[in-house]
């Protein structure tokens, strides 16, 4: 999943958010009331990321880390783990 | 909010390689076309992860066009209908060199030739290598090029028809698409409706189509079309490695030449596959996975150590992916070997789906479908690893032209205001529910359902059916729970609803087939059946909402290609607990 998304490097671009074909990733204005907007990139459903680093191979200043070290939910794998002799 | 409401010749449906190609085709005939994404095209569907397409080496003709056809055949347990077969072989080297011209960067040798390789599921016919994005990228500009008018992040909830009623009687007339981010209202009314159907998988986290959950599958399913195949709708898989990592690319993977070794080393795949061995389908080297490690002789490993760097090279080219995963976990393919996760899940493999005719149109007036979630037909695509998105170009032109042909005729239609109303307040239900159970949750429960072995790998008629009594459990009593505290969350909810239907509707049709064909594994009906199952299993939804199948004889007294009569043993060992004592 996404492991990290370097937000002094994220210029809030929306490039990871059109590519999300899971519509993980959402925009969100950090700067506080008073302040100019600072538009940077969250991830706001972060158990519906797939692991398939569109967003990553996007991004333009590389602000995001996918790590490949995903499960499969344990229910959907049941059958390889018992002794079925 | 103020609904929006278009009015276009052609609608597609689905940003894949075949809405791509049909809106190309029907735009350059002069329809007035538009195309709704639920993503961004060339970030959607399969498509973006595909790294290779079927892409014969020459044009095909007589003889050789029959050896080249007798694999898909043969492929597809002899289901495959013949006909589109022989139109694909044809039409697909004219698609390939379409996209070569629109300036897809297929794979080339040094000298600037195109470089041709093998692929998972064929001896004779041969893939170009791709990175799909890429290619999904230079069809995106050209349809903006040809003027079709793209809807993306929108999601299509339903279709509507000329009687206002599903199934219908008359005609498909339009959709109602859903701002999946602003939850915007909009309708489109349509002469002819062309989905772009994808596969349908169980939210799994699987790094390749988590967004693919039977959108398409379940509104052709809603407005009446007929289905083919659904029987036959078990995903599997076996790149989950090392109990750590996913990546994509196994049909390239395969292509390349690996080999699947047990404990002891040996290469066990031609034991259960004697035909295609290492080159077998998904669910072939699964279950083949599977049974080595029930009989003791696990775990199995991938390994590509003789692989010759240079192949190795084409793979990363291709697939990124692979390579970062590699690196990732520590991984150099020249010295070591992968430990293998094989799994099966309610999903399509390809040929689960609309059936549809050789210019891509159902049964109902007005509809389309196209792609990797039609019946492809019959199975056409077989084990191929790469053969389904060339039939997507393929089938999406036949559609995109046919759909052009006919728009003279048709009458710009009227739709009904109350279907619209009634599909809205279906729709936006989860949004005025408090907190109660989320969509992800409901996942949760399908996979707890489905995945046991009882059911994934050994399946029975009694075991089928307590799994359609528990979905529709999770469908009456769980998913109507379910809230949405904002859109994203809506779609989610639509998304578990489809699936839920294709899921009930697959455990019916593996009911009905009594023998064990391709995906299809039965241990009451432990063999393949040619003497009285080379039947082609049709599904239709009556009023009452209820699945009614027919049987259909293939014409394979007109067909080159003629199957062998018997009885084949299934190759996948029960293990005791798992037999029926009155195996048929």
């Amino acid at each position: 999943m996404i492991e990290k998304i370097d937000l002094d490097l994220c210029d809030g671009c929306n490039v990871c958010i059109e590519s999300c074909p899971t519509d993980v990733i959402k925009l969100i204005d950090v700067g506080g009331p008073g302040q100019a907007d600072t538009w940077k990139a969250v991830v706001a459903y972060p158990n519906e990321c797939h692991s398939c680093r569109l967003c990553a191979i996007d991004c333009h200043v590389d602000a995001i880390h996918v790590s490949h070290g995903l499960r499969i939910p344990d229910v959907f794998l049941t059958f390889t783990e018992i002794d079925m002799r | 909010m103020e609904r929006l409401e278009h009015s276009f010749d052609v609608l597609i449906v689905g940003g894949g390689i075949g809405g791509a190609h049909a809106a190309l085709r029907a735009a350059a005939l002069g329809a007035r076309v538009a195309l709704v994404e639920k993503a961004r095209v060339a970030r959607a569907g399969p498509m973006t992860y595909v790294h290779s397409q079927f892409a014969p080496d020459r044009r095909l003709e007589g003889e050789e066009l029959q050896e080249w056809a007798s694999e898909f055949v043969v492929g597809a347990n002899y289901l495959a209908d013949q006909d589109w077969v022989e139109q694909y072989l044809r039409e697909s080297y004219d698609r390939i060199n379409d996209q070569i011209s629109w300036g897809v960067p297929y794979t080339r040798h040094a000298d600037g030739s195109l470089k041709y390789v093998g692929v998972r599921g064929h001896k004779v016919g041969t893939t170009l290598g791709v990175d799909g994005r890429r290619c999904m990228e230079i069809l995106r500009k050209r349809l903006i090029a040809a003027r079709v008018k793209l809807f993306e992040k929108v999601a299509v909830v339903d279709l509507l028809t000329s009687d206002g009623l599903r199934p219908t009687k008359g005609r498909v007339t339009g959709a109602i698409g859903i701002g999946v981010r602003t939850g915007q209202v909009a309708v489109f009314k349509a002469k002819t409706v062309i989905l772009n159907v994808g596969p349908f998988y169980p939210k799994m986290h699987y790094a390749f189509a988590d967004h693919c959950t039977g959108e398409g599958h379940a509104a052709a399913w809603r407005v009446g079309a007929e289905f083919a195949g659904m029987e036959f709708a078990q995903f599997a898989a076996w790149s989950y490695f090392n109990k750590s990592f996913f990546t994509p690319g196994q049909a390239k993977i395969q292509g390349i030449g690996a080999h699947f070794i047990n404990q002891s080393g040996e290469r066990f795949m031609s034991r259960y596959d004697p035909i295609w061995g290492e080159k077998a389908g998904l669910f072939q080297v699964a279950r083949a996975i599977i049974t080595e490690n029930i009989e003791g002789r696990g775990p199995c490993h991938l390994d590509l150590r003789h692989v010759p760097q240079e192949d190795l090279e084409i793979l990363y080219e291709v697939s990124p992916s692979v390579k970062r995963a590699f690196d990732e976990f520590g991984i150099n393919p020249a010295k070591d070997t992968l430990e293998l996760g094989p799994f099966v899940v309610i999903g399509t493999m390809s040929g689960s789906g609309p059936h549809i005719d050789l210019n891509s149109a159902t049964n109902i007036p007005g509809l389309y479908a196209v792609g990797y979630g039609t019946s492809c037909p019959h199975l056409m695509s077989g084990i191929s690893g790469s053969g389904i998105s060339s039939f997507s170009a393929v089938g999406g032109y036949r559609a995109g032209e046919h759909a052009a042909g006919v728009i003279a005729q048709v009458p710009m239609p009227i739709v009904h205001e109350a279907q619209i109303q009634e599909t809205l307040r279906q729709h936006f239900e989860p949004m005025r529910k408090v907190r109660q159970v989320r969509p992800s949750d409901v996942w949760i429960q399908i996979g707890q359902v489905t995945a046991a072995p009882e059911f994934a790998l050994f399946k029975t008629e009694d075991r089928i059916r307590a799994v359609i009594i528990r979905l529709e459990q999770i469908r009456d009593n769980v998913a109507p729970k379910m809230y949405a505290p904002d859109f994203h969350e809506l779609e989610k909810a639509s998304e578990v609803r489809n699936y839920l239907d294709m899921a009930i509707l697959a455990c019916r049709a593996m009911i009905e087939r009594k023998e064990s064909r391709g995906e299809l594994f039965r241990v009451d009906y432990p063999y393949m059946d040619n003497d009285n199952w080379l039947k082609w299993l049709m599904a239709r939804r009556s009023e009452s909402g209820e699945a009614v199948f027919r049987t259909v004889d293939p014409d394979y007294a007109r067909w080159a290609i003629k199957p062998p009569p018997g009885v084949t043993p299934s190759p996948y060992t029960v293990p005791l607990r798992f037999q029926v004592r009155d195996a048929a």
